[in-house]
């Protein structure tokens, strides 16, 4: 009888080990793949951000090439007329137009500061057409520059400038 | 006087059988263990070999960046003032190498120049900023480099690309790296 129980008893320890060993190999590939579909997701989200911000940079490309915006005396996919901007700047209906709550036209080269009115312009460096208070994330764009130089009989003259724009729809 | 048995008794022998079955176990689950980590370890490995290659990426902000830059207003004309050239068509003069700026400079340096000036005013690039370096080349359709700018360290991780101008004959490939 003792020796009976004794065998019953080592067996079930047996059991016991083997109900343990299998817990900790559960737990440890549960920890392994946890950390792993982290890793994965954390990416996954990374990309949607990315797609995102592209989507809404695509849009500000499209502001870009609006008829408002765009230079016509050449073909030029990505050149935003000056003068057409700053016209634009005056006229309070188009604040509204692209349901925007930022958007602004910022010379990177040839630099200068201050923003644009009818004193300084063109030796400004931004147009700002709309500034809603509180705007989200600026989205931005390089754009070519072009407005016509009077100087030396007129010539067609682009600097280097970019576009920035916020709002819900570009989120 | 009692003098101990040399053999072990049968009750000493089981227990020690009992530890070397019980040693055993344990080697076999540390084995399984090791055997895990060593194939976590290879995975893990090879996910961050193949993330480590591609880490050239190709940027709409910079495509945004080449395709403005050269309908950007140089200061050479090449027949007569003010027919300015835009920097693209400054790169195909530097590219044929035949024509000269009316003002005496040379095509090439010209847009080198303007080229520096125009990067280091859209980037900030230093070594302690996020962008450590670029590499401009402009490449025509012969494989010839007509024009070449680098500045600071070229590695790590690589944001670039690609316009194509067109060039006499072929074109020619406009490409800009930021490294950061």
């Amino acid at each position: 009888m003792t020796t009976y129980l004794a065998n019953y008893s080592k067996g079930q320890m047996k059991i016991q080990q083997m109900a343990f060993a299998l817990v900790a190999m559960m737990i440890f590939f549960g920890i392994v793949a946890l950390f792993y579909f982290s890793i994965k997701l954390n990416s996954l989200k990374s990309d949607a951000q990315s797609l995102q911000e592209q989507e809404a940079k695509e849009l500000v490309r499209k502001i870009a090439s609006s008829p408002e915006f765009s230079w016509t005396s050449t073909d030029c996919s990505n050149c935003i007329d000056l003068d057409k901007v700053s016209a634009l700047k005056s006229r309070k209906s188009y604040s509204e137009f692209w349901n925007l709550d930022f958007l602004q036209v910022e010379m990177v080269y040839p630099l200068f500061s201050g923003e644009c009115d009818k004193s300084n312009y063109p030796q400004c460096g931004k147009i700002t057409i709309i500034n809603n208070e509180n705007h989200g994330l600026e989205l931005r764009a390089f754009v070519s520059v072009c407005r016509w130089e009077q100087d030396k009989g007129g010539y067609a003259k682009c600097g280097l400038g970019r576009i920035s724009a916020a709002g819900i729809n570009l989120k | 006087m009692w003098i101990r048995p040399y053999f072990r008794s049968r009750d000493q022998s089981k227990m020690i059988m009992k530890q070397k079955r019980a040693q055993e176990e344990i080697v076999g689950f540390v084995a399984i263990v090791l055997l895990v980590v060593i194939a976590l370890v290879i995975f893990l490995g090879i996910s961050l070999y193949k993330n480590k290659t591609s880490s050239t990426t190709e940027s709409t902000d910079l495509y945004d960046f080449l395709s403005s830059i050269t309908e950007y207003t140089t200061d050479c004309a090449i027949t007569y003032e003010p027919a300015y050239l835009k920097l693209g068509e400054l790169i195909q003069e530097c590219s044929s190498g035949s024509s000269i700026c009316v003002s005496g400079k040379k095509p090439c340096d010209v847009s080198l120049q303007t080229l520096s000036v125009l990067i280091n005013s859209s980037f900030l690039i230093s070594q302690e900023a996020s962008t450590k370096g670029y590499e401009f080349k402009a490449i025509d359709s012969n494989n010839k480099e007509s024009l070449s700018l680098t500045k600071g360290n070229c590695t790590g991780s690589i944001t670039s690309s690609e316009v194509l101008l067109p060039g006499f004959p072929g074109t020619i490939s406009v490409s800009l790296k930021l490294c950061s």
